[in-house]
């Protein structure tokens, strides 16, 4: 599940999965902008069926590893 | 600030008009790949808007709401005792444009008339004096223009601006009466995080240069200058969906009301992924959501009473619980809890 949310985040911010870490944050990837975030939690929560709260979608503008906790935290919650 | 609650004061009628020059956010805006295009608009809600031409002030759009307004309520405007514009976008840096709108409009010399700085909060802080000036002075009819024209704020390919912001104007006119249902109003103002919401430049704190006008990719990745509306989208989100959210929530939780007591819950038209995350934190259903971002973009000023103006024509005039929200510039947002009771509109005009 990991590889597929590394998948999705890459290919909406169109980089490579090669270049995301656990680290990763929107400061050092200039695609990663405040719009660009919003999208892929859209983007998310349809692929996935879930749905992220608004104060979660705030925490996951910090870097990858929060990101994909959250989704995967979400991705329990549904099932 | 603590609620106030405003006695035998009714909204008579609400009108809005909208320049004819409809943006088309996917065709229109070029200067991104169209499938970032498609997706944006999907996001915000936003497939158009409308944008004055140079020659049209946000005066002129609440001017022609208020003559149409006053007209089909048969109401003299030299019975009105008070002209309140709310905007971002006035005409001149002074006088203040409710002046002019004062004499254009009709309007009594002895009347008050005064503009109110604020953007997207304008129409809730604009009800709010409204309802102080009825309530407090004893004034008996009180005429608020709520309305902006941001395109003109915004730099034409600033991506973060240019695929939400539309212009309106409104007008709408609060009488004091024998009887009415209470209005409740709750204002909150952090000042602290001005800076995520403004337009740098081009005031009195840092006036007009050419280096301030000079159009740049700034850290953001807009493309603007500094005299243009600059947005921390992600700051900007995140105050929408705390602060707003949890004054909401308080202010239905002080009531003892569920979404279940309110018939409408009508929002600063932010954009739709945002209001749509707020309803449904509130548990409002979403045949409760009002919106006219899908037609007009975000208004700012004009925003509330536009979705009004707009939906109401589909709506019974029978008394309606609305919770109106409006949430922007300052950083200042606040909470209008108003029974709309057979109120007078008509079909937004274009001019």
């Amino acid at each position: 599940m990991e590889e597929k949310i590394k998948e999705l985040f890459a290919a909406i911010l169109q980089i490579t999965p090669e270049q995301i870490s656990d680290a990763t944050s929107p400061k050092e990837v200039a695609e990663w902008d405040s719009l660009k975030h919003i999208i892929m939690v859209s983007g998310f929560e349809e692929e996935f069926g879930i749905d992220v709260d608004p104060e979660e979608a705030v925490e996951m503008y910090k870097d990858f590893q929060t990101f994909k906790e959250i989704i995967m935290r979400n991705l329990i919650k549904e099932v | 600030m603590a609620k106030s609650i405003f006695k035998n004061i009714k909204i008579r009628g609400i009108a809005a008009a909208v320049p004819k020059n409809k943006v088309d956010c996917i065709r229109d805006h070029e200067f991104l790949p169209e499938g970032e295009r498609r997706k944006i608009v999907e996001l915000t809600g936003v497939p158009e808007y409308r944008k004055t031409p140079p020659e049209i002030c946000s005066s002129d759009l609440c001017e022609v709401s208020a003559k149409a307004l006053l007209k089909g309520l048969d109401v003299d405007p030299a019975s009105i005792d008070a002209v309140i514009f709310s905007t971002m976008t006035p005409d001149y840096k002074a006088p203040s444009t409710a002046c002019i709108l004062q004499h254009k409009l009709g309007a009594p010399i002895s009347s008050v008339a005064f503009d109110i700085n604020m953007g997207c909060s304008g129409y809730v802080v604009g009800l709010f004096n409204a309802c102080a000036l009825i309530q407090g002075a004893g004034l008996k009819r009180v005429l608020l223009l709520s309305g902006d024209t941001q395109t003109k704020l915004c730099y034409e390919k600033d991506k973060n601006v240019v695929f939400l912001l539309g212009d309106g104007g409104t007008a709408t006119l609060l009488e004091a009466v024998e009887s009415s249902d209470d209005i409740k109003i709750e204002l909150m103002t952090d000042g602290s995080r001005f800076q995520n919401l403004y337009v740098p430049a081009g005031g009195c704190r840092r006036p007009s240069t050419a280096s301030s006008r000079e159009i740049k990719i700034e850290n953001d990745g807009g493309l603007r200058s500094e005299e243009h509306l600059y947005m921390n989208g992600m700051e900007i989100f995140k105050f929408s969906a705390t602060d707003v959210v949890k004054s909401l929530q308080g202010y239905m939780e002080s009531e003892k009301i569920s979404s279940e007591g309110i018939d409408y819950l009508i929002l600063h038209q932010a954009n739709k992924f945002m209001n749509d995350k707020i309803a449904k934190k509130l548990k409002f259903s979403p045949e409760k959501v009002l919106y006219s971002i899908n037609k007009y973009g975000n208004t700012a000023a004009a925003s509330i009473p536009l979705t009004i103006v707009h939906n109401f024509g589909r709506m019974d005039a029978k008394k309606t619980r609305c919770l109106l929200s409006g949430f922007g510039v300052g950083l200042s947002w606040g909470i209008v809890d108003i029974v709309l009771d057979s109120i007078y509109s008509l079909p937004v005009i274009e001019i």
